[in-house]
């Protein structure tokens, strides 16, 4: 065994990844009280008096796209079908891609929808806010004066002329944010805007992440959390027992194979361990 | 010259994104030049994004384009900017010194009061009941309704306690740990990070693993299914 070569492991690997991207095994979700109580705290967000707009912070660039738009998709999916208005923004110069990948989820989405009768259009039902670089004072300044940091969107129209900013002033304005990143950019909202305006916050981190945000959800300063690509896919598995959606999405494909390659990793550790201590014993390796 | 059609354009884009793809995870093979040239591809292209997104949307906008416009004053901030390039200068570092320490000090003190929200919920969070009958009582105080048995939270809670204390001895090195009874709680103390760390180390698997089947996804239904037809 501790002489395989480890191209072959590496090679069993890609195809226990691949294979059940084909074979198209059904993988049961079970539930999840941090993605349901993401869920719960979107269907609350009130937004019949026209404000509480929801705001989408999206900082994560082409290389965590796999875990961070399965998340960003399956939560517009449920904004959009709800018609929660909500704006996207980055606060990260890398993030425009991932920014510009929710926009193009959107419009694919808003269109699903449009063809089903029920009409979303960009500037009424959401809008990409564009990138601006923040800090915790920035954003601060940005809670006293909303229309004052978001001045115009990505394509170049003034804020005044997007329907879905219509009476979005100050933080009291602001009915969420919602964090997908790759990096700790929650800190900034926690420290600027959502403990100081008791405003519900979201957290959508990577896998890597999770464990650093615990803290942040026991004490009830974030209020639920989709945990990288798996929690994308409890997402999806909610949005379609909701009947917002048909079928489950990307994340949901991303973590069959994900299942298959967490058994082949454990079976190699077992595998590893069973081989050091055989070996220990017949005395080729020492302590 | 004859114009790339927007289909042409994507149709290059994807034969580049698959071909770079390749071109990293052919280390997994071994270490080869085709490999190195597209790290440092990565790394040029990184950089050359960063400098000319600063140049555009910083830059251009934020001081140039007011600067034109007749606000003079932007041009103060500027000149502190500059400051740091003395210190390439044996003579004149002592200026971007001082600018340094101004940023560090605004920094930490704005951090202080920074504080206050990001830390004290969880400072509060930690004083938690500890028997079922406590549970109970702060249940009662703050309207709070769930099915979970009291008992249940009661342990949890014994279990963050003992984890919260433990650790906390553990990094306590105001004096040396001689005491019997400090040395063992260090100790599970260690014992306690370990097992959170194992936790990390599982959740930087799980990530990297997304990522390597996303990149699968692209390959196998964007690159090749272009041509073949496939689906997710």
């Amino acid at each position: 065994m501790g002489n395989i070569d480890r191209r072959i492991l590496y090679l069993i690997a890609l195809l226990v990844m691949t294979l059940p991207l084909f074979l198209k095994l059904p993988l049961p979700i079970a539930d999840n009280k941090r993605s349901l109580d993401a869920f719960d705290a979107i269907e609350k967000v009130d937004q019949s008096k026209g404000n509480q707009v929801i705001l989408l912070s999206v900082n994560f660039s082409p290389d965590t796209k796999g875990e961070s738009l399965p998340q960003a998709r399956a939560m517009v999916v449920h904004m959009l079908q709800r018609s929660k208005k909500f704006i996207i923004y980055t606060m990260s110069s890398t993030g425009v891609a991932g920014q510009q990948m929710v926009d193009d989820e959107a419009k694919a989405i808003a269109a699903e929808l449009t063809k089903q009768g029920k009409p979303r259009a960009y500037g009424k039902d959401w809008a990409n806010m564009g990138y601006k670089p923040a800090s915790s004072p920035i954003l601060e300044g940005m809670a006293r004066n909303v229309p004052g940091f978001f001045t115009k969107d990505s394509r170049g129209t003034p804020v005044d002329q997007l329907p879905v900013m219509d009476n979005i002033k100050t933080a009291d304005d602001i009915g969420m944010v919602i964090d997908v990143s790759p990096t700790a950019s929650y800190e900034l909202w926690i420290q600027a805007l959502t403990s100081k305006f008791d405003i519900p916050l979201l957290l959508a981190p990577t896998s890597v992440m999770v464990p650093d945000t615990y803290p942040y959800l026991i004490s009830g300063q974030a209020q639920g959390e989709l945990r990288g690509v798996l929690g994308a896919a409890e997402y999806e598995s909610l949005l379609v027992k909701n009947k917002m959606a048909d079928q489950s999405s990307v994340g949901t494909r991303v973590m069959t194979s994900m299942a298959a390659l967490n058994a082949y990793i454990m079976i190699l550790i077992i595998l590893g361990n069973v081989t050091y201590f055989r070996s220990l014993r017949k005395g080729e390796v020492t302590k | 010259m004859t114009n790339i059609s927007p289909e042409q354009f994507t149709l290059i884009q994807l034969w580049f994104a698959g071909i770079c793809t390749l071109a990293i995870y052919s280390l997994l093979y071994k270490e080869n030049p085709v490999y190195r040239i597209f790290e440092y591809m990565f790394l040029g292209l990184g950089s050359a994004y960063g400098f000319s997104f600063l140049y555009k949307d910083v830059m251009i906008p934020k001081l140039w384009d007011p600067l034109t416009q007749g606000q003079w004053w932007w041009f103060i901030p500027f000149l502190f900017g500059l400051l740091y390039f003395t210190v390439y200068s044996g003579k004149f570092s002592w200026m971007a010194r001082t600018l340094i320490g101004t940023l560090m000090g605004l920094a930490a003190g704005y951090q202080f009061t920074q504080v206050v929200n990001q830390y004290f919920p969880q400072i509060r969070d930690s004083f938690r009941p500890l028997t079922p009958a406590a549970v109970e009582a702060v249940r009662a105080a703050n309207d709070v309704v769930t099915t979970q048995p009291a008992w249940q939270e009661a342990a949890n809670n014994l279990v963050f306690f003992i984890t919260l204390i433990a650790v906390m001895t553990y990094f306590f090195f105001s004096f040396e740990h001689r005491n019997k009874a400090v040395v063992k709680t260090a100790q599970l103390g260690r014992w306690l990070l370990m097992i959170s760390f194992g936790t990390m180390f599982g959740s930087t698997i799980t990530a990297r693993a997304a990522l390597a089947i996303s990149r699968i996804i692209f390959i196998v239904y964007d690159w090749i299914g272009h041509y073949t037809g496939w689906k997710m």
